[in-house]
């Protein structure tokens, strides 16, 4: 399922969100009046909901911004710009992260290469659980970074991005975001954001690392009906202060980029404080399930290897590695 | 023959409808057969298999052949046979698979490390069961 350039264009056109007549845009476009009804009923299908009104014409239900690849790029600081080396921007993909992964097996890409879909068919989260992607409503974007070291070397990775994701959400205006281990942002303890991180290897010491970030922005009630645990969106969670999509796409680009380029050397722990800073279950109880085991402690923060510390019952504190964490209410 | 190829052999065996296996490598060989000889088929249907290793004397005395190729795990972790819950498996004991096949996926802390094949081959044993926490070089797989 695709978009076409024109319908992208009379989208864009619609965007503001006042009324045009099927005239005025068959005009506009140099196409007939059916062939505008035609592009409608496609946009539709992509979960765009129109208001027709007799006499006035058509609008869209609620202005949107579309993602924009100039508009991107130029939000990029020049720091930023230096590590990325390719954005592709496309209308609707099964997987971002899925896409890059297929890419660089055909033809191996170069580190900073980053990919955006305005959709995707089948976004995945962990383990193979959907991750829910309407278009033009979220943000669902994946990085590739090569990296010359053993695969140990990598372990914190995952928590890495999702600092650089807190700062990005920090610098468009958010406040109150936190982070659960490994690297699910939260607000008010709901899902806004989420990170799988995929790993290749080339051999021994090359891998190929491809960073899949989805973020919540605008998402209908309807779309959200799929979602089967707590979530909020940018929206919800910014109390009304205009935000765009684009600008946080360019900022999520330079964190994310910047986290990948200094991992190699630096690793986990120049950014420790930042996490503790994030770290949601800091002090708290938690359960940690780990396949088909589960155990309980506080929380303790979380190691440079980006390990868990879980004090147990007995005093001890343990590295917790693998596991899904969740807050015990007390 | 390694007693552990044998006791796979067994489990496969019950797994499956075959009623009798033998295997030849080398020197040695061994006969599996589910029913014993002297009873009828029709009596016995849960009979346990029995096992027959004949192998000349001379090879007996010689330490245990080593076993085929180790695929060791790179990191701790939680091992994943498949890609989904509800997908199938990545590969299954007997399977052939060329070098640079995906094996399976050890998680952590929400990185998915997919182990590839080092090696062509067949897979001879799969030692670990998914959702298994898994530590740093612990064995995974054997390929023939």
């Amino acid at each position: 399922m695709e978009l076409t350039t024109t319908e992208i264009k009379l989208l864009q056109y619609l965007s503001d969100g006042q009324f045009y007549s099927g005239k005025q845009l068959a005009l506009e476009f140099g196409v007939s009046r059916t062939t505008i009804w035609n592009y409608l009923k496609n946009l539709e299908k992509f979960g765009i909901d129109f208001h027709a009104v007799k006499g006035k014409g058509t609008r869209l239900a609620k202005p949107i911004e579309l993602l924009n690849k100039q508009l991107i790029l130029e939000g990029l600081s020049p720091e930023s710009s230096k590590f990325i080396s390719q954005l592709e921007l496309l209308t609707s993909l099964p997987s971002t992260s899925k896409y890059l992964l297929q890419k660089n097996q055909s033809q191996k890409l170069n580190s900073g290469m980053v990919c955006i879909a305005e959709m995707q068919t089948s976004g995945k989260g962990r383990l193979g659980r959907a991750w829910v992607s309407p278009f033009a409503q979220n943000l669902y974007i994946s990085f590739l970074w090569n990296f010359k070291t053993g695969i140990g070397a990598l372990s914190g990775l995952s928590l890495a991005c999702g600092i650089a994701v807190c700062h990005a959400l920090k610098n468009i205006g958010l406040n109150g975001h936190a982070l659960k281990w490994p690297n699910d942002i939260l607000f008010e303890d709901k899902k806004l954001a989420g990170i799988l991180v995929e790993i290749q290897g080339e051999s021994q010491d090359e891998y190929t690392a491809i960073v899949g970030i989805g973020i919540n922005c605008n998402m209908t009630a309807q779309e959200a009906n799929q979602i089967n645990q707590p979530w909020t969106d940018i929206k919800k969670a910014i109390l009304g202060k205009p935000f765009s999509r684009n600008a946080l796409a360019s900022e999520l680009i330079g964190q994310v980029l910047k986290v990948l380029s200094a991992f190699e050397s630096e690793g986990l722990k120049p950014l420790l404080p930042e996490w503790n800073k994030y770290d949601a279950c800091k002090d708290k109880n938690v359960k940690i399930i780990a396949g088909t085991t589960s155990s309980l402690g506080v929380a303790k923060g979380v190691t440079e290897l980006g390990e868990l510390k879980l004090l147990n019952s007995v005093g001890e504190i343990e590295h917790i590695t693998s596991g899904e964490v969740s807050l015990r209410l007390e | 023959m390694d007693i552990r190829k044998v006791k796979k052999l067994i489990e496969l065996i019950e797994e499956s409808d075959i009623a009798e296996i033998e295997i030849h490598e080398g020197e040695e060989s061994v006969r599996i057969n589910r029913y014993s000889s002297t009873q009828p088929v029709a009596q016995a249907p849960v009979a346990a298999p029995v096992v027959t290793t004949t192998s000349p004397a001379a090879v007996t005395d010689t330490p245990a052949e080593p076993t085929g190729h180790v695929v060791k795990s790179p990191m701790v972790g939680t091992y994943y046979s498949s890609p989904a819950p509800d997908a199938g498996p990545f590969i299954k004991a007997g399977q052939s698979v060329q070098k640079g096949d995906t094996l399976c996926i050890i998680e952590a802390m929400k990185i998915l490390n997919q182990i590839e094949a080092d090696k062509s081959g067949v897979i001879q044993s799969i030692l670990v069961e998914s959702g298994q926490a898994v530590e740093f070089d612990q064995p995974l797989f054997i390929i023939e």
